[in-house]
């Protein structure tokens, strides 16, 4: 409970540092007593969870944060185990059913079912409901999804869910139509700033103001980066000078790497070193959308304002075939050719009109 | 007789009779009267004329049967215009009728009817039709059918008495007996003529004797009827079948041929000819019956049978049918498989290697001295070594070392050869089962099979093996020692495998040096192997018989030689009349791998359909082509070169049915060339899709292809192959996901057409240097290592802090930075100089790596040296091979924190512990507190209201200790223990030993007295205690 993303991180919704209005009227809704499905979006790092704690503390009380890690094991129809680690407390449980793969929609109705048959003892003194989390519902497969929507009304006696995600796109309309959707947008550049501060100044550290800017622009407006980021250049250097250097991830600053050396050179042979660090990303378990995302980000500040579009179009066309696939490196490979082949050929087009 | 005949073909003929029924029904309508007469008239007519001219009628007539019947009754109708009315007129009508031969009997019946009806009743007897047929070739005068008449219609009474469709023998014979005596009556009446028309036929009897007497045998199969015969060499002729019509006419002539050669004796009651004809006429029915219910059954339609060409050879069929008798059983031969028929029987007639033969040959012969008790041959010895040398000459190396070793130490203690099994091993059709058959027999041994086909569980094996091995068949007669060859092996279960090889090698441990027969007095499952065992695999790199592969003397086939191989396909060709040249033959073995078996019945096929092997054929064949199964490397081989225009290559028949070949010619411009000329991109394509198909395994084969294209060499510009390659390596990739996700394997037919395209695109010419592509695994490998190491990080990570956390998150964005924040810089002194700021930083360092299970392990590099590792490590998650090495903390530092965290995980857990036993204590207070406090508040206080009142006694003694030792460790005080009594006060409880209580007693009353004396009694059963139970804390020995 150390580090300053957990030190500091608001456990009340009256705490909260940004979107205070919505989190006035998250507590309305808890004390209006008809308490929905909840479908909470938002980028990472913006406080998404955070947020789902506080409403949880403010529903049932401190007894929430009285956590304990619970190992489920549910047998598929093939009669294969899958082992699945909740999160939970008296009042809520917390699982992360993208783990079981395919198999989540076993999980899904396994859970929900338990959790919500089970009527809360005392009904008087708490809630006459259970909550269950669902994190990262955008990668639950469609048979969860349309698993999950008719449990959600089924069961909505006994149980509300709290779907947790980063974008809607990927959860089925059926399921958003059944949930109020509360979107946590990533706080301001100056929030964070100001955030920076009171964290520094509780800590007894005094964060020059253009350091802390600097950090926040850095941090993608992720919060919870930028508050890491802080931590570390207090460990590396201290006291802060602003023109410190801000540590960033390794893999970031490896697929930029990898991104010049597809700008540099497009040949057969530059493919297969590039082929080697897509491989090296991919086996420190960097997600392959987010080295799709981050190679997209660094090729495209790489060349011209008139192919960016395109490539973006590619990018996103590879991608989508990377969700439908189950080999990350063909895509990122098919991409990488592709952006090497529209590069080139806008190379040479450059050089027939420098010619002329 | 012939009525017999009749019957007999009934069956047969009984469409085509319909078929002249219906022609003969409109025929009568019409023509009546002028059948008859013209019937008649063509009778007297063609004798009169010549007596070939007569054959050629009766020829003519059964080749056209029904249908040309019209033509030949014109010829007739103009026949009795110019030869005028005295042959017509002349009473007898029915001989004209009966005459005509190629009618059968349902025509003539219905030809009967109607001349019934004109000119009163006739005989029905078919004796007499043969009598009256014979008649007017002899004396075709007005006179002779009066006389014959009466005696006709003698028999014809008799006849029509007994069941009309067979006479008896006794009547047919009597027939033909009446028949002789008036045809000699006649012919002793008017020998001028008869005499003419004798010589005429027996001038012709003479002119064509060769004709006649010799069985006209066909090569090749005849147009129509024919019957096959294999000799007994496998040659194989065929007999020209007559129409049943034709043979009929032929006997009659035949029959009278016979007769006139000399007067009759009348010796006996049935003239000696006649028995003959009988006899031999009978057997022909019976044979030729044989012949046509299998001809019959080849051939399926009666069509074929219109169109039967001339009865030239009916009489030689009759003649000759002692060789038909012969060759028919012989055909019934025909019908087993070649494989088996021209098996090698001896040891000289293998085809396979002969260096192989010997060797094995050699083997089995060291067991010799064991089996047959022979002393060895010393003078053998050179010889063999020669053998041996010669054949290592041809072997390969490592089988050199086998041999030699025999060599040296060629027997055992107990006599037996060193390598106790032989295994031979090679791809299917080479002969090794007939090799070990053979050599076993030769080695004089019984062989003894077990195949696949046998049940091979263990205890089914060991019995097997035992009885083999150590038993002889009492009940045979043959006395010949076993040799069990074990077939199929690699298809064995491992257990039986296992057992064998214990079966062995317990034979070869638990044997002390003695004989034989003391083997015997021991346990029966250690038994001595004394007989050889062969044993045959195709794939002896199977992994059940890894172990046994050791122990076993191990012979490779090598393919068999094709030209060696088509010589005695050519040989067997020959004895089959199979039509074939030795180019064809070896297009044959070179397109079935040599392989004996698919050879031969290849070739039997070929022959069963009565084609003629040529090298076209064999081209286009399906037949005799086996899956390729090739390794992967040859694929990717193949895949990545650009084929030679000179190799072999064979299309794909269902192609060339579907007239794609046709395209692909026209599309080439080369005529018949596209399938042979592997550089033809249609060509390259089957090529590619079959190597695909024959992998089987798409993934690994892809991965090969993708982790070797970008090594080719090709021109590629603007990279539009790459994209090309990189779309179909998507393509595969979905297909492929799709196909485990929903099971579907109906998309996997598309998988064998990406490599087409990598062929196409990446091909040279040049050879490919290829590596196993192991990128894909080491990086798998690789990536569920990292994956393991995060989800252990994760799973052990406290609660509060996982709630906030996911993998994802975790390896992109915290890990990272808290491997930087983990790495403070401390002052290498002593803790207990940190001033108060380090002292808040070093307890910060620890508490974060205790909330995500971090720790400092002391291990030992290589060099010895001793190093403080973050465990688990994270380094291997976090850090790229590019990112520069930064800096680590000290050694001291490390082990400074790494204790740190020990002491202060064994400081929580022992919180921990004690607060488990307060709440525990709390939990079960409820019998002690409850009399204190009355039992007012008991029922309707909620749960964690009762948990909440102990607290409230507990707090005063409680609250100074735990403020005091959150602290200082080091100093022992009072407090902890006076925690402890008063925690555990309830502990009395369960303490119900003695001595132990008694012990604690006085400790606890001499503390309390000190401090809190007398203030907490406990009441408890009966009266007060203050007893409690002493725990001895791990921080007390800190």
């Amino acid at each position: 409970m150390s580090l300053w993303v957990d030190k500091y991180r608001p456990s009340s919704l009256s705490k909260l540092d940004f979107h205070k209005d919505q989190a006035a009227n998250l507590r309305k809704l808890v004390q209006g007593g008809d308490f929905p499905h909840l479908l909470i979006y938002g980028p990472s790092g913006a406080g998404k969870k955070t947020r789902i704690m506080c409403t949880l503390r403010e529903l049932y009380g401190s007894g929430v944060e009285k956590l304990r890690i619970e190992h489920q094991s549910f047998t598929t129809p093939s009669k294969k185990k899958i082992e699945i680690s909740t999160i939970a407390s008296n009042y809520h449980i917390e699982v992360n059913p993208s783990d079981a793969g395919f198999y989540d929609r076993v999980v899904i109705q396994e859970l929900l079912k338990t959790v919500a048959q089970t009527q809360q003892l005392d009904s008087s003194a708490q809630k006459d409901f259970k909550v269950v989390l669902l994190t990262e519902v955008d990668r639950l497969t469609k048979d969860a999804q349309h698993a999950l929507r008719r449990t959600m009304e089924k069961y909505s006696a006994t149980c509300r869910l709290i779907l947790c995600t980063n974008s809607t796109s990927k959860v089925i309309p059926a399921i958003r139509s059944r949930c109020l959707g509360i979107r946590v947008a990533a706080p301001s550049i100056d929030e964070i700033c100001q955030i920076l501060q009171t964290v520094c100044k509780k800590e007894g550290l005094s964060l020059p103001a253009q350091l802390g800017k600097r950090i926040a622009e850095k941090s993608d407006r992720n919060l919870r980066r930028a508050l890491l980021m802080c931590e570390a250049c207090k460990v590396q250097q201290y006291p802060f000078s602003e023109t410190q250097e801000i540590p960033v991830p390794d893999w970031e600053v490896f697929l930029r790497e990898t991104a010049n050396a597809i700008v540099n050179e497009q040949t057969p042979q530059r493919l297969m070193e590039v082929r080697g660090q897509l491989y090296e990303l991919l086996t420190h378990c960097i997600p392959p959308d987010v080295i799709m995302k981050g190679l997209l980000k660094e090729l495209i500040s790489n060349c011209d304002g008139q192919l960016k579009s395109e490539i973006t179009q590619v990018a996103s066309f590879y991608e989508h075939r990377l969700q439908l696939g189950s080999k990350p490196i063909y895509h990122l490979e098919a991409f990488v050719v592709k952006f090497m082949s529209i590069y080139k050929r806008f190379l040479e087009e450059g050089f027939d009109d420098m010619a002329f | 007789m012939e009525e017999d005949f009749e019957d007999r073909y009934a069956d047969e003929l009984e469409a085509m009779r319909e078929m002249e029924m219906d022609f003969e029904a409109s025929q009568r309508s019409q023509s009546q009267n002028r059948t008859a007469l013209s019937q008649t008239g063509k009778q007297s007519h063609a004798p009169l004329t010549n007596g070939s001219q007569n054959l050629s009628i009766t020829k003519s007539t059964a080749t056209t049967s029904g249908l040309s019947q019209p033509k030949s009754q014109s010829d007739p109708i103009a026949a009795l215009n110019t030869n005028g009315k005295s042959s017509s007129a002349f009473s007898g009508l029915p001989n004209g009728f009966s005459r005509e031969p190629e009618v059968d009997g349902l025509e003539r019946k219905a030809k009967k009817r109607d001349i019934e009806e004109m000119f009163g009743p006739l005989s029905d007897s078919e004796d007499e039709l043969v009598i009256d047929a014979a008649l007017p070739t002899i004396a075709p005068t007005a006179k002779r059918p009066r006389k014959l008449f009466p005696d006709a219609s003698k028999t014809t009474d008799r006849a029509t008495t007994s069941p009309p469709p067979s006479p008896t023998p006794e009547e047919k014979a009597l027939a033909k007996i009446m028949l002789h005596r008036q045809q000699s009556a006649s012919l002793a009446q008017q020998p001028a003529e008869p005499t003419r028309a004798l010589s005429a036929n027996s001038g012709q009897d003479t002119a064509w004797p060769a004709g006649y007497r010799r069985l006209q045998i066909l090569h090749r199969e005849p147009l129509g009827l024919s019957a096959r015969i294999t000799g007994q060499d496998g040659r194989r002729v065929y007999l020209r079948m007559k129409d049943v019509v034709g043979v009929e006419g032929k006997m009659k002539n035949k029959s009278i041929f016979k007769q006139t050669p000399g007067h009759p004796l009348r010796l006996l009651a049935v003239p000696v000819e006649m028995m003959q004809d009988d006899l031999e006429s009978e057997r022909h029915m019976r044979l030729v019956k044989q012949a046509q219910t299998i001809s019959a059954s080849i051939n399926g339609g009666l069509s074929k049978k219109l169109g039967t060409s001339a009865g030239d050879e009916a009489d030689d069929e009759m003649e000759d049918d002692d060789d038909t008798g012969k060759e028919a059983a012989t055909k019934e031969k025909s019908s087993a498989l070649w494989v088996d028929q021209y098996a090698p029987r001896r040891y000289t007639d293998l085809l396979s290697d002969d260096g192989i033969n010997r060797n094995l040959l050699f083997w089995l012969k060291l067991w010799d001295h064991l089996v047959f008790g022979k002393e060895k041959k010393q003078r053998k010895k050179p010889k063999l070594e020669q053998q041996q040398k010669q054949a290592e000459a041809k072997n390969l190396k490592f089988k050199n070392k086998f041999q030699q070793e025999e060599q040296q130490e060629e027997l055992d203690e107990n006599n037996r050869p060193v390598h106790k099994i032989a295994l031979l091993c090679g791809p299917p059709g080479l002969g090794k089962t007939t090799l070990a058959h053979i050599i076993a027999g030769h080695a004089g041994y019984n062989v003894v099979e077990m195949n696949a086909s046998d049940d091979r569980s263990v205890e089914v094996f060991r019995n097997k093996l035992e009885s083999s091995t150590q038993m002889q068949s009492v009940l045979v007669m043959d006395k010949r020692p076993n040799c069990l060859v074990i077939d199929e092996i690699d298809g064995a279960p491992t257990p039986a495998i296992n057992c064998l090889l214990a079966f062995i090698k317990g034979a070869s441990d638990n044997k002390t040096p003695t004989e034989a027969g003391t083997a015997t007095a021991k346990k029966t499952k250690s038994k001595n192997l004394l007989r050889p065992i062969i044993c045959i695999c195709n794939d002896p790199y199977v992994p059940a018989l890894r172990l046994l592969r050791q122990q076993a003397f191990v012979t490779h086939f090598p393919p068999t030689l094709s030209t060696r191989l088509a010589a005695r396909l050519n040989e067997i060709a020959r004895n089959n009349a199979l039509r074939t040249d030795m180019t064809a033959l070896m297009a044959l073995c070179g397109k079935a791998d040599n392989d004996i078996r698919s050879c031969l019945n290849t070739l039997q096929f070929i022959h069963g359909q009565g084609r003629v092997l040529s090298l076209a054929l064999v081209q286009s064949l399906s037949v005799g082509q086996k899956d390729r199964h090739k390794g992967f490397f040859s694929i990717w081989q193949d895949i990545f070169k650009l084929p030679q225009p000179k190799r072999k290559q064979y299309a794909n028949p269902h192609d060339v049915a579907a007239g794609k070949a046709k395209i692909a010619t026209a599309a080439d411009g080369t005529l018949g060339l596209d399938t042979s000329n592997p550089t033809s991109t249609t060509a390259r394509f089957y090529n590619v899709v079959q190597l695909a198909q024959g992998a089987g395994d798409y993934d690994k084969l892809m991965q090969g292809i993708f982790e070797n294209y970008l090594e080719m060499k090709f021109k590629d510009p603007r990279l539009e192959a790459l994209n090309l390659a990189s779309d179909w390596l998507i393509f595969h990739d979905r297909l492929g996901s799709v196909v485990a996700r929903s099971q579907n394997y109906t998309f996997y037919r598309y998988l064998p057409y990406v490599p087409v395209v990598f062929h196409l695109l990446f091909a040279s010419s040049s050879q490919p240097r290829l590596k196993y592509p192991n990128t894909a695994y080491e990086n798998s490998v690789k990536q569920t290592r990292t994956q393991n190491l995060l989800s252990t990080v994760l799973s052990e990570v406290s609660p509060s802090t996982a709630c906030f956390l996911d993998p994802r998150m975790a390896v992109t964005q915290i890990l990272p930075l808290l491997l930087i924040i983990l790495q403070p810089t401390f002052r290498p002194v002593n803790t207990q100089l940190f001033n108060a700021q380090e002292k808040r930083h070093m307890k910060e360092l620890i508490n974060t790596m205790i909330a995500y299970n971090l720790t400092y392990n002391q291990e030992r590099s290589a060099e010895g040296q001793y190093n403080y590792v973050l465990d688990p490590n994270l380094d291997s998650v976090v850090r790229f091979s590019s990112t520069p090495p930064t800096k680590q903390m000290t050694y001291a530092a490390k082990q400074l924190i790494a204790r740190e965290i020990t002491l202060e995980k064994m400081r929580r857990s022992e919180a921990a512990v004690g607060g488990k036993n307060r709440d525990m204590k709390k939990g079960t207070k409820p019998s002690a507190p409850v009399k204190k406090a009355g039992p007012a508040a008991q029922s309707k206080v909620p749960r964690h209201l009762e948990k909440l009142q102990p607290k409230k006694v507990q707090d005063e003694p409680e609250k100074p200790t735990r403020d005091f030792f959150g602290r200082i460790i080091k100093k022992k005080s009072p407090g902890p223990k006076l925690a402890d009594t008063a925690t555990s006060t309830d502990g009395v409880d369960a303490n119900n030993d003695p001595g132990s209580s008694q012990s604690s007693k006085a400790e606890a009353r001499r503390e309390q007295q000190e401090q809190l004396a007398g203030k907490l009694w406990y009441k408890f059963n009966q009266g007060f205690t203050n007893a409690v139970r002493k725990t001895v804390r791990i921080q007390d020995l800190l």
